[in-house]
C-alpha cells in the first residue's frame, strides 16, 4: 500500500495532471476523427514525450490511449464511420440506434461502458501484474526466449488474412531490428558502411512511418474520404444509461473479462476484443435476434471490451516486455526509452513509478467519463477541422517528430521508407501489427538465443532444460502444428465421404 | 495499389535470399556454432518459405480458376489527377524536405511544403499560405523553444540569434 502512495504522490504533480489533461483532449480529437487511429495517434506523442520525465510521458501516453478507444466510438455511432479499428464491431448497431433516433442512448452507454471496462482493466493490471511478476523472477534467459516466441507466434496467429501475409509482416519487422550493432557479439549488420545505421533504424521513424505516413498516403489515394457531419439531436447523454447498465451487468462483466483477456495475448489487441465480445454477447443474449438491428445488448459489452483490453495488454507487456499489441509495443519502446526496463525487475527496482504508470490508467478511465461528456457535446465540431488541412499538418507533425528523437535529417529518410512499406503492406492485407512486435521483440528473441546458447556450450537442447522452457515451447510448437494437424484431418475427412 | 500477391511472394523470396546472401560473412560467437549470422539467416529462410508458400498459392489459384496473376494494380484513384497529384505531392514533400532542410533551414522548407500540399487538397491559396506559415511557427515554437530541438536554421543562420528571441 505504501507504494501505491508513493505512486498517487508522483501523479498528485500539477505538471502531471497538466499533461494527462491534455493527452486526454489530443486523444478524444484524434480518435474522433475517422481514419486515424490510436496507435497512430500514439506514434506522433512519442517524440513529444520523448523529452519529458518517465511518469508524465507514460501516464500521458496511457491517457491517450485510453481516450482514442472511446472516441472512435463516436464517429461510429453518428457517421458509420468507425474513428479506430476497435470501433468497427459495433460502429453499425450504434448507428442503427442513432437513425432510430436514440443517438444520445448509444452514446451514454458507450461511455459508461467504455468507462467500467477501462477501470475493470486497470484494476486487474494493478493487482494481477505485481503477483505475475513475482513468478516471473523465476524465469531465466530460455524461458524468455521461448516467451518472446509464443508473443511473435500469437502475434501471426490472431493477425487477419493469409497466415503466411502475419509471417511475412512479423519477418519484416524483425529483419528491420537486425540492422545496427549485433546485440551479443557487437558486430555490425546491414549497415553497409553508414554510421547512421550503426544504431539501427529509429524505434520513432520506424513507427511514424509505419503508422502515420502510411495513413496519410492513403488518404492522399483517396480511399479514406470522411462523410460530411451531421448534427443528430443528442439530448441528455445519461438518461436511461444506468438502467441499461444494470439489466446488461453480467453481460457487461463478461465482456470486461473477455477483453482483459484477449488484450494479454500478444498480438491481439482492441479490436479483436470488441469483436469477440460482441458476437459471444449475442450468443448469450435473449434478444438474439434483435442483435444488428440497433440494440445497447450487443454495443454495451463490446465498447467495454476494447477499452478493457488496454488493460489486459499492459499486464504481460510490463510483466514480460512482450506486447499485447502495436499500442502497447509501442508503450515498451517508451518504457525502454525512460529506462524503466519492462520485466519483472522494474516491480523490484522501481515499484512507485511503474504503479504510477498503472494508476494514471485507471485515473484517465475515470477521468473518460466528464472528458467523454465534453467530446460528446463538441464532437460536430472536431470533424470540421477539414482533412485537407489536417494530413499536411500531421506530415509536418511527422518530419519534425522523427528528426527530433535522432537529431538526424536520416531519421526522416528511414520514416519515409518505413511510410512506404506499412502503405504497400496494408494495401495488399499484410497486418503491419505484427511487423511491430517483431521490432520490438527481435533484439530480445535473438538476445535470449544466442546468451542461452552460450550458457548450455553451443547444445540446443539446453533451451529445452527447464520444465518451464519446456512447456512454453511446447505451447509455441503447438500453435504452429495444431493448426497444420486440424486441416491435414479436415481434409482427410473431406476425401473419405463420397 | 495492389500487388498481386504471386509477385509479393516473389519479393519475400528475394528479400529472404538477400539476407541469407549478406549474413553468410558473419563471424560467430567463439565455442558455439551460432552468431550474429544466424538470427538473419533463419529470418531470410522464412522469408523464402512464407514466399513461396504465398506465390504458389496464388499460382494455384490461377490454374483452379484461370484467373491470371495481375502484376501491379493502380485501382480507381489512378483515373484521379488529383489523387495521383496529392500521392506524389506528398511523397515529394517528405523528399524535398530531406533534401533542401540543411541548406534552406526548416523556417524556409516547412512552409513550402505545408503551403503546396494544403493548395492542393484544398484550392484555397490564401488559407493555404496563412496556415502553412503559423503551422511552421507553432511546431518551431514547441520543438525548438519548448523541447530545445536544433532544427537547422540553414540560410537563416545569421539571423537565428534574434530569430529565436522572436
Amino acid at each position: 500500500m505504501d507504494v501505491i502512495g508513493e505512486a498517487l504522490l508522483l501523479l498528485l504533480d500539477p505538471y502531471v495532471i497538466g499533461v494527462m489533461a491534455a493527452t486526454a483532449i489530443y486523444g478524444l480529437v484524434v480518435g474522433s476523427i475517422p481514419g486515424l487511429t490510436a496507435s497512430m495517434a500514439v506514434a506522433l506523442l512519442v517524440p513529444v514525450t520523448f523529452f519529458m520525465d518517465p511518469v508524465p510521458a507514460l501516464a500521458g501516453i496511457v491517457t491517450m490511449s485510453a481516450m482514442a478507444i472511446f472516441a472512435g466510438d463516436l464517429p461510429g455511432a453518428l457517421l458509420r464511420i468507425p474513428g479506430t479499428p476497435a470501433s468497427a464491431a459495433y460502429a453499425d448497431e450504434a448507428h442503427k440506434m442513432t437513425l432510430a433516433g436514440k443517438a444520445d442512448l448509444a452514446l451514454g452507454v458507450g461511455l459508461i461502458c467504455s468507462a467500467i471496462g477501462g477501470v475493470f482493466g486497470a484494476l486487474v493490471l494493478i493487482f494481477a501484474a505485481p503477483a505475475l511478476a513475482e513468478v516471473a523472477l523465476q524465469f531465466s534467459t530460455v524461458e524468455y526466449f521461448w516467451l518472446a516466441c509464443l508473443g511473435l507466434t500469437a502475434a501471426v496467429a490472431v493477425s487477419h488474412g493469409h497466415w503466411t501475409k502475419g509471417v511475412i509482416s512479423l519477418m519484416i519487422g524483425l529483419a528491420v531490428s537486425t540492422i545496427g550493432l549485433d546485440p551479443v557479439s557487437g558486430q555490425m549488420r546491414f549497415t553497409f558502411g553508414s554510421t547512421a545505421l550503426t544504431g539501427g533504424l529509429g524505434f520513432i521513424p520506424v513507427l511514424i512511418g509505419l503508422f502515420a505516413i502510411s495513413e496519410i498516403l492513403r488518404y492522399a489515394i483517396g480511399s479514406k474520404r470522411p462523410a460530411s457531419a451531421t448534427r443528430p439531436p443528442i439530448g441528455n447523454v445519461f438518461a436511461g444509461v444506468f438502467r441499461e447498465v444494470g439489466r446488461l451487468k453480467l453481460s457487461i462483466l463478461r465482456g470486461c473479462g473477455i477483453g482483459t483477456v484477449i488484450g494479454a495475448v500478444p498480438g491481439a489487441g482492441a479490436d479483436i476484443a470488441a469483436y469477440v465480445s460482441y458476437a459471444v454477447a449475442r450468443r448469450f443474449s435473449p434478444n438474439r435476434e434483435k442483435f444488428g438491428t440497433g440494440i445497447v445488448d450487443g454495443l454495451a459489452p463490446a465498447t467495454a471490451a476494447n477499452n478493457s483490453s488496454i488493460g489486459g495488454a499492459f499486464v504481460p507487456a510490463t510483466v514480460f516486455g512482450i506486447p499485447g499489441d502495436s499500442l502497447t509495443a509501442i508503450v515498451i519502446g517508451v518504457l525502454y526509452m525512460k529506462g524503466l526496463n519492462p520485466g519483472p525487475t522494474v516491480f523490484l527496482m522501481k515499484p512507485e513509478l511503474i504503479n504510477a504508470v498503472f494508476l494514471a490508467y485507471l485515473i484517465a478511465n475515470l477521468m473518460l467519463v466528464p472528458f467523454g461528456f465534453v467530446a460528446i457535446r463538441l464532437f460536430t465540431q472536431i470533424l470540421r477541422v477539414p482533412q485537407s488541412v489536417l494530413m499536411p499538418l500531421i506530415l509536418g507533425f511527422c518530419i519534425v517528430g522523427a528528426f527530433a528523437v535522432e537529431n538526424a535529417t536520416f531519421a526522416v529518410t528511414a520514416m519515409l521508407i518505413m511510410g512506404v512499406v506499412g502503405f504497400l503492406m496494408e494495401e495488399n492485407g499484410f497486418p503491419l501489427a505484427p511487423a511491430i512486435l517483431g521490432l520490438v521483440l527481435g533484439p530480445m528473441v535473438e538476445e535470449m538465443f544466442l546468451t542461452s546458447l552460450i550458457k548450455g556450450d553451443g547444445n540446443l537442447l539446453f533451451l529445452l532444460s527447464r520444465p518451464l522452457a519446456a512447456g512454453l515451447a511446447a505451447v509455441t510448437l503447438a500453435i504452429w502444428i495444431l493448426p497444420l494437424v486440424f486441416m491435414l484431418a479436415r481434409r482427410l475427412r473431406g476425401s473419405a465421404q463420397p | 495499389m495492389k500487388i498481386d500477391d504471386s509477385l509479393s511472394g516473389l519479393a519475400a523470396i528475394l528479400f529472404g535470399a538477400f539476407l541469407i546472401y549478406w549474413s553468410r560473412g558473419f563471424e560467430t560467437v567463439a565455442h558455439i556454432a551460432y552468431g550474429p549470422g544466424f538470427f538473419p539467416m533463419l529470418i531470410g529462410a522464412i522469408l523464402i518459405g512464407a514466399g513461396t508458400i504465398l506465390a504458389s498459392r496464388r499460382l494455384v489459384g490461377w490454374w483452379r480458376t484461370g484467373e491470371a496473376p495481375r502484376g501491379v494494380t493502380l485501382g480507381e484513384w489512378a483515373r484521379s489527377p488529383r489523387a495521383i497529384g496529392a500521392f506524389v505531392l506528398f511523397l515529394a514533400a517528405i523528399v524535398f524536405y530531406i533534401l533542401a532542410v540543411e541548406w534552406l533551414g526548416f523556417l524556409l522548407t516547412m512552409p513550402i511544403i505545408l503551403a503546396v500540399l494544403i493548395w492542393w487538397l484544398d484550392r484555397r491559396p490564401g488559407r493555404a499560405i496563412a496556415t502553412a506559415v503559423v503551422a511552421t511557427l507553432a511546431l518551431q515554437t514547441f520543438f525548438q523553444g519548448v523541447m530545445t530541438v536544433p532544427l537547422p536554421w540553414g540560410l537563416l543562420e545569421p539571423w537565428a540569434g534574434t530569430l529565436t528571441w522572436m
